[in-house]
């Protein structure tokens, strides 16, 4: 049975999200940032005198790593205030930064991999970074499947959440993983006083966390969108359901 | 809408979740135990392969030690490497097979000459490299530029 | 030092087509199931023959 539409209705945003002044400012703030990121990236900061070009890499593989921390650090602020608020957009905003967290986690992975096969001459080691990078890969990738195996959205919430907050230890740890114990991975070249880089270097990672930071922000914005028209389409369809079986 | 913001009831915890909690403890206080056991860690030193002695014969173990400033030798064929490896605690001379990394061998200054070999130690006191890793500090220097 | 711009290459292609793809792809689905709200609103909207529908 096909009903007419009523008009009434606004069409559907076509460019919806680009049309609040709010997105549109992140927008412009990610192109500049990105585009300055990029730049800096390959003409300010020079070439390093053991790696030549391939260091890099550095410039996307630590703003990939910070920004999985914070995503996950997110995660539990989200889980907590959902625990004891019990709003769900608080949910919402847990579930998208683990999301994003594990984009960041996955492409902190690969770009590792990559410098460590021209620099180490291997594309993995079971070094204790990336053994516990990857166990906390797959704590999150588990906070995820938990997400989609729960039909009952209280549930969900509820288990999700503490797994939210348990699941954030593994950022400590891998974060000290290269001071306990010995390893491949090098110790933070910006807080550790035996590293050290020149100022355009430094900069340019600074400049290319902040880019990435905007992005994180971005996508996390987008993807509760998602989520938030994603439960209100479910509700709509039991609704329509609903009637539909009332006028049957 | 309802869908916006749900307001749940006290949740009471279900035996599911508890034992996933347990197990994700389990995992992480696994790691924290190995990573502080000696038995595991991830390379040893020069000084703690002398005293494994014979207990470090023919077992895949991990050292990691500073290249000596002027030790590598290559064979005429280019296929053996060896080198001696060197730390506080001692010096260890590896013979390594096969295709070294490009860093390797790259300065003399001692600042990037640190590798990680994995093989086996040999009753003969040399050790057999199987795979040679180059290490990389934290440490970043702009490519210098011969002056004018 | 041999394959260091492919290396540099793939790396930052892996994390651009990475992140965007993500953003175009969350951004290509918050499309499609607004589009489809509309359409449901449309129909649940809309006038009934049968019993009285239930108020929007």
């Amino acid at each position: 049975m096909r009903q007419a539409r009523t008009t009434e209705l606004p069409p559907p945003r076509r460019l919806g999200a680009l049309r609040e002044p709010a997105n549109a400012a992140l927008y412009v703030a990610l192109l500049l940032s990105m585009g300055l990121a990029i730049f800096m990236a390959f003409v300010v900061a020079p070439a390093e005198r053991v790696q030549a070009e391939v260091y890099r890499i550095l410039f996307v593989h630590v703003p990939s790593a910070w920004l999985a921390f914070a995503a996950f650090g997110v995660v539990a602020v989200g889980s907590v205030m959902f625990l004891i608020r019990g709003k769900s957009h608080w949910d919402r905003l847990a579930h998208a930064s683990a999301e994003i967290g594990v984009l960041f986690t996955t492409l902190c992975l690969v770009t590792g991999s990559i410098w460590g096969r021209s620099v180490w001459g291997v594309w993995w080691q079971w070094d204790p970074r990336l053994t516990t990078t990857l166990i906390m890969w797959f704590i999150y990738v588990s906070y995820l499947a938990l997400r989609s195996y729960i039909d009952d959205p209280d549930a969900r919430r509820r288990m999700s959440s503490v797994l939210g907050i348990v699941g954030v230890v593994s950022v400590p740890i891998v974060w000290f993983s290269v001071e306990w114990w010995r390893s491949l991975h090098p110790t933070p070249s910006i807080t550790n006083p035996g590293g050290g880089m020149p100022p355009e270097m430094l900069t340019t990672l600074l400049v290319s966390v902040a880019a990435f930071t905007v992005f994180y922000v971005v996508l996390v914005r987008q993807r509760m969108q998602l989520e938030l028209a994603v439960t209100e389409l479910g509700s709509l369809r039991e609704r329509l359901h609903e009637r539909n079986e009332d006028s049957a | 809408m309802n869908a916006t913001t749900t307001t749940s009831p006290r949740p009471r915890l279900p035996a599911k979740l508890l034992l996933l909690a347990a197990a994700l403890t389990a995992a992480v206080g696994f790691l924290v135990w190995t990573g502080t056991q000696g038995a595991t860690v991830y390379y040893h030193t020069v000084g703690e392969v002398r005293a494994m002695d014979s207990e470090a014969f023919y077992r895949l173990i991990r050292v990691n030690g500073i290249v000596a400033d002027g030790s590598i030798q290559t064979s005429a064929d280019g296929n053996v490497i060896n080198f001696d490896l060197q730390d506080d605690s001692g010096r260890l001379p590896v013979e390594y097979r096969g295709t070294p990394p490009d860093l390797f061998g790259y300065s003399a200054e001692d600042r990037y000459q640190e590798v990680i070999v994995e093989g086996q130690l040999e009753p003969s006191g040399a050790f057999r490299a199987r795979s040679l890793i180059v290490k990389h500090g934290p440490e970043f220097e702009p490519r210098e530029i011969p002056a004018q | 030092m041999t394959n260091d711009l492919l290396y540099l290459f793939i790396g930052f292609s892996a994390v651009w087509v990475g992140v965007f793809g993500y953003l175009v792809y969350v951004t290509g689905r918050v499309r499609s199931v607004r589009d489809e709200l509309h359409d449901l609103r449309g129909q649940l909207d809309a006038p009934q023959a049968g019993p009285k529908a239930s108020s929007h």
